[in-house]
């Protein structure tokens, strides 16, 4: 019975998700402008690129050189509703070419074995916040950051 | 037996004591070497600024012809440092030794040794950085295209999100990071050798790269956040040397470095100058990993130094704390003096420079609601406020609170925390100005928050307190 809700939640999620045209299969770049932020799905990966349960991020900065903005991080699971909070960045408009970014999930205390190994089936996304810093006067809803790609380390 | 949290409070309280590894002629081969300090050190503050002043100044004096000319240095991080990947502390660490080498030229001074800025205790610009001028002069330290001015702090700079990057319960977590590439950022996308031109090809940056080390950089703004020009600012050095013992500091609790060939056999070709100003050889990573193959130590190497066995607590007295705290006001509590403790301090206060330390232990404090607290400690001051600078010879340091225990979902405390702090040099200090050491010790503690708003509903306690040394 709670396998069926669980089901069915997860299915109307995800149909939600989809009107919204938030897709959870990741490789479509998204974009974050103040308000709106981007959503993308995350890829499990087998790469090599560093230790199993890391997240990676690739982005690209659209700022001004010397705008700086937070961009917060949190992982969105596709069965359970709560928003996990994995880390932050900064926004440098003066670093123009792409950036990427490690987290290490198995540090982070509210990601438990369950949550990895869903996320490790490519049942989550991840979203990022972005705002401008204390003292910027840039508030506009102008595009900030581009997030390329999101890759979990199985 | 002290648990990995306790080493870090430890370690993050500038405690000089050890639980990991290494050995007492460890110690004694690295004494002669000059020492990186704390340029908030209350005892070497105010000399490691000066030094380093007169060396940034001679420096911006130097023709444009001169390759050690202030804005010819900048121009080496420009063109070769990289960012993003796990040449990132290695770099930092050759072009770090490079500027300092130059800074001992100048100066002709071989003891000269970059200070570093732990903006996770102090988290306001430096004194000595803050002023245009310096005794009626212009001060070399002081930046106008900087946007962090005078008394701003992270908090004010950056929001709410410099009270997690720069807490250090978070420094403590990317501490315990368990691969080389977790603490120090990730081999470039595709990388197969170990040829150069892989030095500035992306990879990822760990959370100590993209968390304290990008967030300062544009904490302190201006020309700090432009890759580009950031080491205009004379801030650059004391920041990255801060990162640069952290690396040493990961080392020194059993972080192991990268033994990836493409890591072990790069090497930096030509890239910094020579003291004396011609151009540099190549600099092997396999020369920078080891601290003790650098020509500099920290001042807390001492803690890499002494071996488990000699970790010894001798307590000369335990007293109940009382009175709550609460944001913005002075709690004290007097230390009635009795033989033992008098000798107690004085065996520290008389040994001058030596191995003995002398702690204060504060057991069972809660956590106040806003982790956002500091909580200042000092010494037998009269006149303590908050507006009592942290170079007064009164102050010993500062803590904060642990946001690892914190639970995330329900913000609960689930334990009393346990603090010790290196009383040494203020005991010292207090004994050469006549701080009344033989009334008794008065122990004072002042909670402010990080924005410095006064706050309702965030007392806390500290169930007591003991006097050591180890």
């Amino acid at each position: 019975m709670l396998g069926y809700g669980l089901l069915k939640f997860g299915l109307v999620f995800s149909t939600l998700l989809a009107a919204c045209g938030v897709s959870w299969s990741g490789e479509q770049e998204t974009v974050a402008s103040v308000g709106s932020p981007a959503v993308l799905g995350v890829s499990a990966v087998t790469s090599g690129k560093g230790p199993s349960g890391t997240l990676f991020l690739e982005t690209d900065a659209h700022t001004d050189p010397g705008t700086l903005y937070n961009a917060k991080v949190v992982i969105k699971s596709k069965l359970r509703p709560a928003l996990i909070p994995v880390g932050s960045f900064l926004v440098n408009g003066s670093e123009t070419e792409t950036q990427g970014y490690a987290f290490d999930l198995k540090s982070i205390a509210q990601i438990d074995q369950s949550t990895l190994d869903e996320i490790g089936r490519g049942d989550a996304s991840v979203q990022i916040d972005v705002t401008p810093l204390a003292g910027a006067t840039d508030l506009t809803t102008k595009d900030v950051l581009s997030v390329k790609k999101a890759e979990f380390e199985k | 037996m002290l648990s990995r949290r306790e080493v870090f409070q430890l370690a993050g309280a500038s405690m000089a004591i050890a639980t990991l590894g290494g050995s007492q002629s460890a110690f004694a081969a690295t004494a002669a070497k000059p020492v990186r300090r704390d340029i908030n050190d209350v005892a070497f503050g105010q000399e490691a600024t000066d030094k380093y002043r007169r060396a940034v100044g001679i420096l911006q004096e130097l023709p444009s012809s001169d390759s050690r000319n202030w804005l010819n240095l900048s121009e080496v991080h420009k063109n070769f440092c990289p960012h993003g990947n796990w040449y990132f502390l290695p770099w930092h660490r050759a072009y770090l030794s490079s500027f300092e080498n130059i800074c001992r030229d100048v100066l002709n001074d071989g003891q000269f040794a970059l200070p570093y800025w732990d903006w996770s205790m102090f988290r306001q610009l430096p004194p000595g950085f803050i002023h245009q001028k310096v005794d009626g002069a212009d001060n070399p330290l002081f930046y106008s295209a900087r946007a962090m001015k005078g008394n701003d702090t992270l908090s004010s700079t950056l929001g709410a999100e410099a009270d997690v990057i720069f807490n250090e319960g978070n420094i403590a977590t990317i501490l315990e990071a368990k691969a080389f590439q977790d603490f120090g950022s990730f081999m470039p996308v595709g990388q197969n050798n170990s040829d150069s031109s892989w030095q500035r090809k992306r990879g990822y940056k760990s959370t100590l790269e993209s968390g304290p080390h990008d967030y300062l950089h544009g904490g302190v703004g201006g020309d700090m956040a432009n890759p580009s020009i950031s080491p205009h600012d004379p801030i650059f050095y004391l920041h990255h040397a801060n990162l640069d013992r952290l690396w040493a500091k990961w080392n020194s609790i059993g972080g192991e470095n990268e033994q990836s060939s493409f890591w072990t056999n790069f090497v930096f070709k030509g890239n910094f100058p020579l003291a004396d100003g011609n151009p540099g050889g190549d600099i092997p990573i396999s020369k920078l990993v080891n601290i003790a193959d650098q020509e500099y130590r920290y001042e807390d190497d001492v803690a890499i130094s002494i071996s488990q066995s000699t970790f010894q607590l001798n307590s000369f007295t335990t007293q109940n704390w009382v009175s709550g705290l609460e944001v913005g006001k002075v709690s004290e509590l007097i230390v009635a003096n009795n033989e033992q403790l008098s000798d107690g301090v004085s065996s520290v206060v008389e040994e001058k420079q030596g191995e003995k330390k002398l702690v204060l232990l504060l057991d069972g404090v809660t956590t106040p609601a806003n982790i956002g607290t500091t909580v200042r400690v000092f010494l037998n001051c009269d006149y303590l406020t908050p507006a009592t600078p942290l170079d007064d010879p009164h102050y010993a340091t500062s803590f904060t609170f642990f946001v690892a225990q914190h639970d995330h979902a329900t913000g609960e405390n689930h334990s009393l925390q346990s603090f010790a702090i290196d009383i040494t040099e203020t005991a010292r200090n207090l004994a050469v100005t006549g701080g009344r050491l033989e009334d008794g010790l008065a122990v004072q503690l002042l909670p402010l928050t990080f924005d410095g708003k006064k706050l309702d509903d965030n007392a806390f306690s500290v169930a007591s307190i003991q006097i050591a040394t180890i």
